[in-house]
């Protein structure tokens, strides 16, 4: 009796984990590749279309800015995140007058949502009377149009994006820091070298595993970028900032051609995928 | 040495102070009569509570604040307790007890935690659609369940966990499920804080799977409400209340990271495989 209970209990411990993962994560994966097959409506499947809607979205031009409108996104995104996160870990790695304000500063940002984040900087980019025109006519310079300006726009939103995602960035390298030991910096100090050598021949170096998965994650982040752009451009000035995500949104719950959205859903992810593999390929070598 | 300390000091102010900016703006002026925005500076020159009446007395087209923000504390405060309820047997099963299938299992689950969110919103919003669930609170909470972060951070404490304490608990004659509910759980403790404040973060904070499975304004949640009420043609004419409306509904997120900061910070870190 004892013994069947105790073969029993994993089963019913892990049970509805298993049961709602099913469900809710594996399930809804498999079936978003199988409704990219379908031109799929909002009533359900109209017929089986093979790999046309892969076929037709690679003939689509729109298709192709949005990939190419990504693209620039974590081409901007990507290399900012990664300097300024190193930067403010560098400097909050050791005690300073003021720490717990500084790191509140930066871990802040964690807490609030992306809706929130982009009225914040709808605000500061208000033409006329936002913080930003207000500090440029101060200087006696003109203001700025950046959210209805192509480039400009998608600028603004990966500053956002830098904004929301820093703290996250800097937690994860501030624990590799720590892993670093002093006595690297101690002995550098005897040999009578300066800062900036100790963060190019030491912390550089040494936390490269650690700025290989934050360089992962933002690409990750950058090609998954939505919120911003709902919120901020809806994709516009001229579909300047019309990510693949938000093609994804426009076509699955503007025009209701789920089959064809779940289709960009796996592009994506292919894309993401193929994209952490070569990192993880060609940097693990000299890490 | 000193001079480095210096301007080091100097550089996190400027960089702090512009962290800070974009809150400071916003909060300023949430207390400004709506003509101040024209107005430009700073600083607001007068000050009003009437942008934070306005958000929690009115609707605009069916949308009210209060409700949004009755919403988002009806699916932490279940998402939170479901997924405690759900997340420490099975990490725990997963990282310390022997079943058939375990391992597979558990590959599986790492495997979808590396999928990106946006490859079955559309799966979901049919699989939801066909379940009657669009527009509802549960609709909005079920796939947020099998989350695995919560998951993974328990099986990796339990996993820690030496043998001998369990062989002495089983020598006093404890059954497994005592072992479990009495000795480990209560150990536990750290890494169960840690996962109910990312839940609750996330759940507070969670957009894309909201904005798409309620469309009405009953059933939206807050980070919706916010986007559907900015999405206003009119709202330069109503900028304040709308700023007021972000930060009150930003508050309890603020007041969690008051209190429970470094379960954040240790939320955050095993979610890149370090530590």
């Amino acid at each position: 009796m004892a013994r069947q209970r105790a073969k029993l209990l994993p089963y019913l411990m892990a049970g509805p984990y298993i049961i709602l993962f099913a469900v809710f994560a594996a399930y809804p994966v498999g079936r978003a590749i199988y409704m990219s097959l379908f031109d799929w409506g909002i009533f359900g499947p109209n017929a089986f279309v093979g790999l046309s809607n892969y076929l037709s979205l690679f003939e689509d031009a729109r298709f192709w800015s949005s990939v190419g409108v990504t693209s620039a996104f974590a081409v901007m995104y990507v290399p900012m995140i990664m300097v300024v996160s190193l930067l403010i870990a560098v400097l909050l790695h050791r005690k300073l007058p003021g720490i717990t304000l500084f790191r509140t500063a930066f871990f802040i940002p964690i807490v609030i949502n992306v809706a929130v984040a982009a009225i914040a900087f709808n605000w500061l980019l208000e033409p006329d009377v936002g913080l930003v025109d207000q500090v440029l006519n101060a200087v006696g310079l003109p203001g700025q149009t950046m959210l209805s300006q192509p480039g400009w726009a998608l600028f603004a939103i990966a500053i956002v994006a830098l904004w929301t995602q820093t703290g996250f960035m800097v937690i994860i390298l501030l624990a590799g820091l720590e892993n670093i030991p002093d006595d690297l910096y101690e002995a550098a100090r005897l040999d009578g070298t300066r800062p900036i050598h100790d963060l190019v021949y030491i912390t550089i170096p040494l936390l490269r595993p650690i700025l290989l998965i934050v360089m992962v994650l933002s690409i990750i982040h950058a090609f998954q970028i939505f919120g911003e752009v709902f919120i901020m451009t809806q994709g516009g000035p001229y579909g300047s900032t019309t990510v693949m995500t938000m093609l994804l949104y426009e076509e699955g719950f503007e025009r209701f051609a789920l089959g064809r959205a779940a289709s960009i859903g796996v592009v994506i992810t292919i894309i993401i995928a193929s994209l952490s593999f070569l990192q993880f390929r060609f940097f693990r070598r000299q890490v | 040495m000193r001079r480095t300390q210096i301007i080091r000091w100097i550089v996190l102010v400027v960089l702090a102070l512009l962290w800070f900016t974009p809150l400071a703006s916003l909060v300023l002026y949430s207390f400004a009569p709506p003509a101040e925005v024209l107005k430009g500076g700073f600083v607001p020159t007068q000050w009003t509570l009437q942008n934070y009446w306005t958000v929690l007395t009115d609707t605009t087209r069916g949308v009210s604040v209060p409700q949004g923000i009755i919403n988002s504390t009806i699916i932490m405060v279940l998402q939170v307790a479901g997924i405690l309820l759900l997340d420490i047997p099975a990490a725990y099963a997963f990282a310390r007890m022997r079943f058939f299938g375990r391992d597979v299992v558990f590959i599986l689950i790492l495997a979808t935690m590396m999928m990106p969110g946006v490859l079955d919103v559309i799966s979901l919003y049919d699989l939801m659609a066909n379940l009657g669930l669009i527009n509802t609170l549960t609709g909005v909470i079920l796939p947020g369940l099998p989350r695995v972060i919560g998951v993974f951070i328990l099986r990796q404490f339990f996993l820690e966990i030496p043998q001998e304490m369990e062989e002495a608990a089983r020598m006093d004659g404890a059954t497994d499920f005592q072992i479990f509910t009495r000795i480990m759980v209560p150990l536990a403790w750290p890494s169960i804080m840690t996962v109910a404040v990312i839940t609750a973060l996330y759940s507070w904070n969670n957009f894309l799977w909201p904005l798409i499975v309620t469309n009405t304004p009953e059933a939206m949640p807050v980070p919706v409400v916010i986007a559907y009420l900015s999405a206003d043609t009119t709202a330069v004419l109503n900028y304040t209340v709308i700023l007021a409306a972000a930060f009150v509904t930003s508050l309890p997120m603020i007041l969690l990271f008051m209190l429970g900061q470094r379960w954040i910070v240790s939320g955050m870190r095993p979610t890149s495989g370090i530590k």
